[in-house]
């Protein structure tokens, strides 16, 4: 017999098995049934609950008298906010009555929060935002009105991707406004109806959309201390991109606008997606060197310490750069190249002191590993397999870091050979990671940024 | 059931309709389902939910041809969400064990039962991805593009999710010989 007559049985049997496997639904409702509960649901409000399984009543139970006895301590604690749909972490403030006894700070949680479509009905798609815990459980937090939100007739996640959300719950996303051209709105999540807060004075064509500050993509929104985002942009003048940086106050909607006189049009000027600590500016990268980006658009050299949004970190608060593979053949990274691995972006740890790298291997094995170089030692693993298209590897792209390093959004992006042209082909199923644990999950949409949760 | 013997026991119009929607699609939609989760109240329970979308926004939907695909398309989805979270950790701690209907070498019901044994353990190891590509390309026929489209993601992402699961599967089945 041969391979393909071996093949071709096997195949068979697997559908074989298949159509088995599919009949095998004891125990499900009837049509009649189902049919009694989506008519249910059609004539009230909401969502139907769904089948009750007997052996859930006591967990559920239980779980309602833990949410209870939770609620009550929270509520008496005074940490709950009215009128909230997310809990975020309060902000801290001096209250002279209260006797300070000095405590271990409760560390903040974070989840990884994503944009995406949700079910397409026609040309009209709703965007739902959804956070993701280090468990990959996924809850969602807003949907976000539909009609022409969709940009119908343009890629579908266009609009998506550019969206960037603050840890205090602040969502910046493109609307279309028309032809390829679209202009920012930002959502308060933490209202249970969050309405649209136009930010005037910026229109953009939609190639200014950068999702997650990959490779040299041009940067979208990125979040700053005190709600306050900084929104890069562009128009297009006879000699040239006449690149902005407009700070938006996230609350108000207030603008002020500064040209970016010299730059940044070329990898070797970017803009960094850091704020600086004192709100006096943000970061970008020249061929100068790391300079600070005044709100009067003046250059100066950086003298307080920059803020990183959260999303890839390839920079330090003091705007040094994370050293390169090639810069560093003989450093640490050095045994890692020496045994063959591909080393395809490098981000500092949340302390500065450490390294993040996303690894490829570029055997048959397929390994995008994610470790951190310095303190800790971490790591964790994406398997890929190179599919019939013939990738020579995977890229990995560190496209998010939690601000305690926690969790890593990862997109893995297969490497054509040399022979059809080397390129990368982007894949767009980001996948979240949690080095504690090693846990991964894809994670459908585009990543956003992180939500500042109570423990 | 025929449609017209579920609408017969609906009074009112809207329900018989929906009845009719129900009984058009339920059956095909419960096994799709059914491959992509592990238990069959998974399975209706994503069902559930996706006619529910699907009825609520049918208006939304011109063309009855799609019909079809765009409903698999919402089921798949649902199911893999499901999956996902029973996988996780607070969703295994939090799901009671199921009552395994395990298929025994002498269960009359499968043609070759210890292949059929084999292949159903390989096909629990399986992600709720690679489930719904193998049901959505190998069970319902669906061609990689359109599989692509149904779960969201790129073609060459499917295609190596096929690769993957059909090798755990031929390899578990290779290894069930005697």
């Amino acid at each position: 017999m041969t391979d393909e007559m071996r093949d071709d049985r096997i195949d068979r049997e697997i559908r074989r098995f298949l159509a088995f496997q599919a009949e095998d639904v004891g125990g499900a409702p009837s049509a009649l049934d189902m049919t009694a509960r989506i008519a249910s649901s059609s004539t009230r409000a909401g969502r139907i609950g769904r089948g009750t399984r007997p052996q859930l009543v006591w967990i559920v139970l239980a779980g309602l008298l833990v949410a209870a006895l939770l609620g009550a301590i929270a509520v008496g604690a005074r940490l709950l906010r009215e009128d909230t749909a997310l809990v975020v972490l309060p902000t801290p403030s001096a209250s002279p009555q209260m006797t300070v006894v000095p405590t271990e700070p409760l560390a903040p949680a974070y989840e990884a929060v994503f944009v995406r479509f949700a079910e397409a009905t026609g040309l009209s798609e709703d965007i739902v935002v959804i956070a993701v815990d280090a468990q990959g459980n996924e809850r969602e937090l807003v949907q976000l009105p539909t009609d022409e939100r969709a940009g119908a007739g343009f890629r579908p996640n266009l609009l998506t991707e550019g969206a960037a959300f603050s840890t205090t719950g602040l969502l910046a996303i493109p609307r279309s406004i028309g032809s390829y051209r679209y202009h920012w709105e930002i959502f308060d999540l933490n209202s249970p109806n969050p309405t649209p807060l136009e930010i005037a004075g910026i229109t953009q064509d939609f190639d200014h959309r950068t999702p997650n500050f990959e490779g040299n993509r041009r940067p979208s929104p990125f979040w700053g201390p005190a709600d306050e985002a900084a929104i890069p942009w562009y128009n297009r003048g006879l000699s040239g991109n006449q690149w902005h940086i407009s700070f938006v106050d996230g609350r108000s909607g207030s603008i002020e606008t500064v040209d970016v006189l010299e730059h940044p049009d070329d990898a070797s000027d970017r803009i960094v997606p850091y704020w600086a600590a004192d709100q006096s500016g943000i970061l970008m990268s020249t061929s100068a060197g790391p300079r600070h980006l005044l709100r009067d658009g003046r250059l100066a050299e950086p003298t307080v310490e920059f803020m990183s949004d959260g999303h890839s970190r390839p920079f330090n608060s003091n705007g040094v750069a994370a050293p390169s593979s090639d810069d560093n053949a003989d450093g640490p990274l050095g045994e890692l190249l020496a045994n063959g691995r591909q080393i395809s972006d490098i981000a500092w740890s949340a302390a500065g002191d450490g390294l993040w790298l996303a690894l490829s291997s570029s055997d048959e094995t397929q390994v995008v590993a994610v470790s951190e170089l310095g303190g800790l030692v971490e790591s964790t693993a994406l398997v890929f397999d190179p599919g019939p298209t013939g990738a020579i590897r995977v890229d990995g792209h560190l496209i998010g870091l939690a601000p305690d390093d926690s969790m890593i959004v990862l997109s893995s992006d297969p490497v054509m050979p040399a022979e059809v042209g080397e390129f990368t082909q982007r894949d767009l199923t980001p996948s979240l990671l949690v080095p504690e644990t090693g846990g991964q999950f894809d994670v459908e949409g585009s990543f956003a940024g992180w939500l500042e949760v109570t423990p | 059931m025929t449609v017209e013997r579920v609408a017969e026991l609906l009074p009112a119009r809207s329900d018989a309709a929906i009845a009719a929607f129900v009984a058009e699609h339920y059956d095909r939609l419960l096994r799709l389902a059914r491959l992509v989760c592990r238990d069959a109240s998974d399975a209706a329970d994503a069902v559930q939910s996706a006619l529910e979308q699907a009825w609520r926004k049918r208006a939304a939907l011109n063309d009855e041809a799609r019909m079809r695909p765009w409903l698999d398309r919402i089921v798949a989805r649902e199911a893999i969400r499901i999956s996902k979270r029973r996988q996780s950790l607070l969703g295994r701690l939090l799901t009671p064990v199921q009552n395994v209907t395990w298929i025994e070498p002498g269960d009359q019901r499968a043609s070759d039962p210890q292949t059929f044994v084999a292949l159903r353990a390989a096909f629990v190891r399986l992600s709720p991805d690679q489930r719904a590509v193998v049901a959505l390309h190998l069970h319902l026929g669906y061609s990689v593009a359109e599989t692509a489209a149904i779960v969201g993601a790129p073609d060459e992402t499917v295609r190596s999710r096929l690769r993957v699961a059909t090798q755990l599967l031929r390899a578990e089945l290779e290894e069930s010989r005697p």
